[in-house]
């Protein structure tokens, strides 16, 4: 299994566990959480594979993927009570998902031959589209319009990841760095609450 | 002509995304997505359920930074924004007629019935809006507000009769365009709505603490 491999399965069950806490706010039944952390982990790259056309959908090629949004449902349930002092490292895993979906999504969109605008789009959708879909879902307005460099850290991380390509870097070598350099802006960007000025248009 | 339509159909959408994230107080950067949804969504949803790839705009990804280009532009434009309004609306009144006509064009070019082509018009129009008003956490105007979709339903039929009729698109196409815009004019002016579905029961009332 390659280090992509690997991040992808941690990628998602964090996001799982991130939909599921929300689905835990909202007092949902066990069916709810898992549909929400279902949504959460899966569904920003099943919204990338629509748009792109590229049949079938990850999670209905490989099954597996269903299982590890249960075992993230499994662990947000058992850690219930650990969670709310763990927020620092989930925070920080957090961050490492949303860092490794986006080079998945741009690595996908390039691999069926898409030019870099749409693969930088790709993995803003694959990225943080599932934590829109949750939001949407739990009725609360999408967290990522508004707080610390969300979706921004998707894009510069997939800018990062095909600029290092382009200069002839190996894949290997261009993962590791936009990993590293993604993850560190969006822990800058907790850390000093990074944001950028919010545009408010008021009538 | 359409070519240019859409063009300025996409501005204009993009532009009352960018308005619509402006009142939730988003950040730039949400700003562009939800002017992206709102100017292209309903265009992609209609071609995801059509299976017709690639999508417009991943064919060409020029109309992406219009519509990025006028969302920006939206926020540069902030302190003018509210004298232009009147403007606002006859503009989107043309964009959703552009919309829903080409949605229709789109769908029976591809051979598929005028009744499904009816119903892509309605998504291509209308669609984009009720996708922001989502991701703003509004209840989408659409469904409530002065004869939007309709408009799109009956501007479909009403191309796709002419078409039938005349064998010129152009002239159905420009008759269209005016009709639909006028209809929408007057819907707005006079307050045209269709009658309103209200249901309402206590005894399901959510006995959630909200």
């Amino acid at each position: 299994m390659s280090m992509l491999e690997v991040l992808d399965i941690i990628a998602v069950i964090v996001a799982g566990m991130a939909g599921a806490m929300v689905a835990g706010r909202e007092k949902m039944d066990l069916f709810g959480v898992y549909v929400i952390a279902f949504c959460t982990a899966l569904g920003g790259g099943t919204l990338r594979d629509l748009v792109l056309g590229s049949y079938p959908l990850i999670w209905i090629e490989n099954t597996e993927y269903l299982m590890w949004v249960l075992v993230a449902v499994a662990l947000a349930m058992l850690l219930r009570t650990l969670l709310p002092r763990m927020k620092e490292a989930f925070l920080a895993l957090d961050a490492l998902s949303i860092v490794t979906f986006a080079i998945l999504g741009a690595q996908k969109a390039l691999s069926l031959g898409h030019d870099h605008v749409t693969a930088a789009i790709m993995a803003v959708f694959t990225g943080v589209f599932g934590g829109v879909i949750r939001d949407v879902l739990c009725h609360s307005m999408p967290l990522i319009f508004r707080r610390e460099l969300y979706a921004g850290v998707a894009l510069v991380t997939a800018v990062i990841y095909m600029g290092m390509l382009d200069f002839g870097f190996a894949v290997h070598i261009a993962t590791l760095t936009a990993l590293t350099a993604g993850f560190a802006l969006r822990i800058t960007a907790i850390v000093f609450r990074i944001e950028l000025p919010r545009f408010s248009y008021l009538d | 002509m359409l070519e240019s339509l859409y063009i300025l159909a996409i501005t204009v959408e993009s532009m009352t995304g960018a308005i619509a994230a402006g009142r939730k107080e988003m950040d730039p950067f949400g700003v562009l997505v939800i002017s992206c949804c709102t100017a292209v969504g309903g265009g992609s949803i209609r071609d995801v359920l059509l299976g017709n790839y690639p999508l417009v705009w991943i064919a060409n990804p020029q109309f992406i930074l219009v519509v990025c280009t006028a969302a920006l532009l939206t926020i540069l434009l902030r302190p003018r924004l509210s004298d232009m309004s009147t403007a606002f609306l006859v503009l989107d009144a043309l964009g959703l007629v552009t919309f829903s006509i080409i949605g229709a064009q789109k769908t029976l070019a591809l051979g598929h019935s005028p009744l499904i082509a009816s119903m892509m018009a309605i998504f291509t129009g209308a669609f984009g809006g009720v996708i922001r008003d989502i991701l703003c956490n509004d209840v989408p105007l659409i469904f409530r507000r002065e004869l939007y979709g309709s408009i799109s339903f009956a501007a479909a039929w009403l191309y796709m009769g002419l078409c039938w009729l005349l064998a010129d698109m152009t002239t159905a196409i420009l008759v269209t365009l005016i009709t639909g815009f006028l209809l929408r004019l007057a819907a707005i002016a006079f307050d045209i709505e269709m009658p309103v579905f209200r249901y309402r029961e206590s005894r399901y009332r959510d006995d959630d603490d909200s």
